[in-house]
């Protein structure tokens, strides 16, 4: 996989998802178009940027910008980085804030795919996440970007909210199968220390979710989806044929990409570097808001590219895999595929659905194998 | 040599806290043994660690030169005692060496199990008893009622009760002249061929050992050639001395003396407690009487954290061994703990010390498993042996008869908390011995319980059953038959070593459900389901399992942020490093060692 990806992060949020661990700042429209210039700036100040082949903005919400602010930050982004030919530009929305008329402007800027965060289409679990649109907003949100003439629309839902039945899961999966979604992600919800959910469940208010009742909904959502002919590309992603998300597909296969704004992660070639989530601090320099970075060692990053690549339905080549960890896995996939953990297709390893909620297990499995013999590794 | 008719030899026998080292150190000043300016707290305790906990381990000697009132010169040695029950031995030994005991009872907290078991001993060891009441200056002071208690159980007058103060210095001087007035000189026959008694070895890195001892017959002197009688061991005395406290060389001790003794003797296990020195040349016919064996009662594996310890754990033990001649190990290899060994000490407390010095004079970081007792176990064919750790315990078809040792409980309380402390040890398989009451409002109870029910967390529920005021002392009567089983934990069918319980019949059930339960809990899901059984034999008697874990994989990552993602699988695969396999079972090892932990909790 080739391509270079950037990721745009738009902050602001009208109010605070209690699950939500982004940098993210609730209100401040008096900030809106100083980030957005920032944005640009920091865009400009980036040295050897090849060809985009993706552009993600991401938020927090981007829909929180006025369309006409959105607009100019596509176009300005444009015009300082260069975007290939057909290049995979999304813009996520919140059903909340979202418009037809809106969303056209970000057509019109070039944006060619729509990530609708409906989280749920049960009304309860909707308030239990904390968020503030309807079961019907998320649903005209759908109707809104057809409406602007974007082809690509991706649905995400959270499954595993406080409260949530199997029956409520059950039913948000064939309501989000009725927008007729191009692309679903679908993410157990997980908690993280700093949030709300994370401080409520670390006081005993609130409980971790069960981790049976994760799994059961995520049996259920990949039944479902399968059924409906949505190809299982990634552990928590399904896209009809051809429309897997190009940016998403970097992050798991090592790819690299430029993040701007805060909070942003970026990697180039075993060098990863993170932003300052701090607003002030941000505005002051975007050009150097770095707050920190690594490089990976040869065996991290080997060890790291089969985590991720693990994840992607199309699997691991075994060869491959041990050219790179310098480690026979031939015992270890073995035993993974007798526990029903994993199939081996020729060279090539892919994870079953059992194999994918236990994505962590088999890839450790596999990394606690031993070196490989001297003459192997030679050949 | 002192004319033995200027000598006298004490102890001061004392419950902890009652003030013994600190009347010691009053002692030291006023016979100017020791100067006001040097002196630091409480002298005679040489370890930090008995200075912490309040307690002597190792008992110590001193010569003290005191002028009495009718003008004479005396000398007093000042012999300490350890002041815990798993050294009852070395504290009748101590005893053997003298004709008098101080008997100290705390005035605001009267007479405790302790000093009730030291009198006996004291009383056995046919001694002149002082009794004195100690801390008469504290304001919580009733030293009248703690007289009255100490007339009743002593049969004594109110006049023969001294009253002293250690941090004011009141009564000491009375007491020193009740000690040369009502202790008897020692008596022996200087002319018989040398009898003396070892009453103390330490280990010194630079002499050897150091045995002190107490002459009882003829005389020691420097180069002669002498014979532990017990051990065989033939040594040539290479230094003699007193104690004054500091080590003062002599060239002889002669009747009634005591000193220290200094032979090139390597390891202590060749100059025993108990043992009698005589002369090669001209050897005693019999021994002193009343020399034992140091015998381990409480038995429990130790094992380093982390399995590069071993050797540095083995080396600690090999020196430690050189001061304590009760400790015993050998290897022993456990699969839920690996590499570690098994150690035998004379009771709970010996335990606990040995563990803290391990952990902080030499800095290990140790898991130790439940304790258990020595059993003797009859095989049906007539074999017998003895069964130091419940995994080896013979298959329950080949047994006819297992045995476990028994001790005597005396305990002393208030009234009130008879009941409570009845039905502790009722529920430990315990039969009432005797009740009397000591005062008006203060009990002493005795029991015969098994060993194996108190080492566990008696002293605690004692304690938290009485808010603290009950205490304690025991020693062993021999061994009972006993209807008891071995319990094993099963972990998918693999027995877990380090969790096999020899326990009363009447208990494998609960035991098994607790023990089970527990591992439930503590070990992490697997990908299969995992059975936890408790089985007696092939009898299993309580079940759970562990669910198969269904998910362990991370929903997305923020924003391309895939350093978070790279610390989770360095964390779990640091975690899965650290893993005991117990057949297909991976647990962590801090899973056994919590499983033990709450082992202890109160029940």
């Amino acid at each position: 996989m080739s391509g270079f990806g950037v990721y745009v992060h738009v902050p602001f949020c009208s109010s605070l998802c209690p699950y939500c661990d982004f940098a993210v700042v609730v209100g401040r429209a008096d900030m809106h178009e100083r980030y957005c210039d920032a944005l640009i700036d920091e865009a400009r100040a980036q040295r050897d940027i090849p060809v985009a082949t993706s552009l993600f903005i991401g938020g927090g919400t981007p829909t929180a910008l006025s369309p006409a602010l959105l607009r100019d930050l596509i176009e300005g982004l444009r015009a300082v980085l260069p975007l290939a030919d057909g290049a995979e530009v999304t813009v996520e929305a919140n059903p909340e804030s979202v418009t037809a008329a809106g969303l056209r402007e970000a057509a019109e800027a070039g944006v060619n795919r729509v990530s609708i965060g409906a989280q749920s289409f049960a009304p309860r679990v909707l308030r239990a996440l904390g968020r503030t649109h309807s079961v019907e907003q998320a649903a005209n949100a759908v109707a809104a970007a057809r409406a602007a003439g974007i082809r690509n629309v991706s649905l995400d839902l959270i499954y595993g909210g406080p409260g949530e039945t199997i029956g409520d899961w059950t039913d948000s999966v064939s309501r989000a199968l009725e927008e007729g979604p191009d692309h679903l992600s679908a993410y157990a919800l997980t908690i993280e220390a700093a949030t709300p959910f994370g401080k409520a469940v670390a006081r005993g208010a609130m409980d971790e979710p069960d981790q049976d009742d994760l799994a059961a909904k995520y049996e259920i959502v990949c039944a479902k989806l399968e059924n409906a002919g949505y190809r299982h590309y990634e552990i928590s992603n399904w896209a009809r044929p051809g429309l897997a998300s190009r940016h998403n597909l970097l992050y798991w296969t090592q790819g690299d990409y430029v993040g701007l704004g805060i909070g942003a992660h970026s990697h180039r070639d075993g060098h990863r570097s993170w932003n300052t989530r701090a607003l002030g601090r941000y505005l002051a320099d975007p050009a150097g808001a770095r707050d920190g970075q690594e490089d990976l060692t040869g065996t991290q990053r080997a060890e790291e590219w089969l985590s991720l690549r693990m994840r992607l339905i199309d699997g691991v080549d075994l060869r491959d895999a041990e050219m790179r960890l310098g480690c026979d896995l031939r015992n270890a996939a073995a035993e993974c595929e007798r526990a029903g953990l994993l199939v081996k297709d020729g060279e090539t390893v892919r994870l079953t659905t059992k194999g994918m909620l236990l994505e962590n297990e088999v890839t450790l499995r596999l990394l606690a194998s031993s070196p490989l013999a001297l003459d192997i590794v030679e050949c | 040599m002192t004319d033995p008719k200027s000598i006298r030899n004490i102890v001061v026998a004392a419950h902890i806290d009652h003030g013994k080292s600190t009347l010691a150190d009053r002692i030291l000043v006023l016979t100017g043994a020791v100067n006001a300016r040097d002196m630091r707290d409480q002298f005679l305790d040489s370890m930090d660690l008995e200075r912490e906990r309040g307690i002597t381990i190792k008992a110590a000697a001193v010569r003290l030169n005191y002028k009495g009132a009718d003008g004479n010169d005396y000398v007093i040695n000042l012999i300490d005692t350890p002041g815990h029950v798993d050294f009852t031995y070395e504290v009748s030994r101590a005893l053997a060496a003298c004709e008098g005991a101080v008997l100290l009872v705390d005035a605001s907290q009267g007479i405790e199990a302790q000093t009730l078991a030291n009198l006996h001993l004291a009383l056995e060891a046919d001694l002149e008893i002082i009794p004195v009441v100690n801390k008469v200056d504290l304001p919580a002071a009733q030293p009248e009622k703690v007289a009255l208690e100490i007339q009743r159980v002593l049969g004594c007058s109110h006049e023969e009760i001294l009253f002293t103060s250690g941090k004011t210095g009141e009564g000491v001087r009375e007491l020193l002249e009740a000690v040369v007035k009502r202790v008897p000189p020692p008596k022996g026959d200087p002319e018989a061929p040398l009898r003396a008694l070892i009453f103390d070895s330490t280990y010194d890195p630079y002499r050897g050992v150091v045995s002190y001892i107490r002459v009882v017959d003829g005389s020691l002197r420097k180069r002669s050639l002498i014979k532990m009688m017990a051990t065989g061991a033939h040594h040539e005395v290479e230094e003699v001395g007193v104690m004054t406290p500091a080590t003062k060389p002599s060239k002889e001790l002669g009747v009634g003396e005591v000193g220290y003794l200094i032979s090139g003797i390597k390891e202590i296990g060749e100059a025993k407690v108990g043992d009698t020195v005589t002369d090669t040349s001209d050897p005693a016919r019999e021994p002193l009487p009343g020399y034992r064996e140091p015998k381990p009662m409480v038995y429990a594996g130790l094992y380093p954290i982390s399995g590069e310890d071993y050797p540095a754990l083995r080396d600690a033990l090999e020196k430690l061994q050189l001061n304590d001649a009760a400790l015993t190990f050998e290897p022993e290899t456990s699969r839920a703990l690996g590499f570690g060994f098994r150690l035998g000490f004379l009771g709970l407390l010996h335990m606990e010390i040995t563990r803290e010095r391990l952990e902080r004079e030499f800095d290990l970081s140790l898991v130790t498993t439940a304790p258990n007792v020595a059993y003797r176990v009859y095989l049906a064919g007539g074999d017998e042996s003895t069964v130091r750790n419940p995994s080896e315990m013979p298959d329950p078809g080949t047994i006819e008869k297992i045995e476990e040792p028994q001790v005597s409980v005396l305990m002393l309380t208030p009234k009130e908390y008879v009941g409570p402390l009845m039905d502790l040890c009722q529920s430990r398989r315990g039969v009432l011995d005797g009740m009397h009451y000591l005062g008006e409002d203060r009990v002493e109870l005795r029991y015969r319980l098994p060993l194996a029910e108190i080492i566990f967390d008696f002293f605690d529920q004692l304690k938290s059953r009485s808010r603290g005021y009950a205490s304690l002392d025991y020693e062993p009567i021999g061994y009972q038959p006993a209807q008891l089983v071995k319990v094993d934990i099963l972990l998918h069918g693999e027995p877990v070593d380090a969790f096999s319980a020899i326990v009363h019949k009447d208990k494998a059930q609960t035991y098994g459900r607790q023990m089970t339960e527990k591992l439930r809990q503590l070990i992490p899901r697997q990908l299969f389901d995992v059975p936890v059984q408790a089985a007696i034999g092939s009898r299993v008697i309580a079940r759970e399992t562990i669910k198969a874990k269904r998910k362990d994989v991370l929903a997305k990552c923020y924003g391309g942020d895939i350093t978070r993602k790279r610390k989770l699988l360095e964390r779990q695969k640091e975690g899965k490093r650290k893993m005991k396999q117990i057949g297909s079972v991976e647990v962590p090892q801090e899973a056994f060692i919590a499983a033990l932990q709450v082992g202890e909790e109160k029940s």
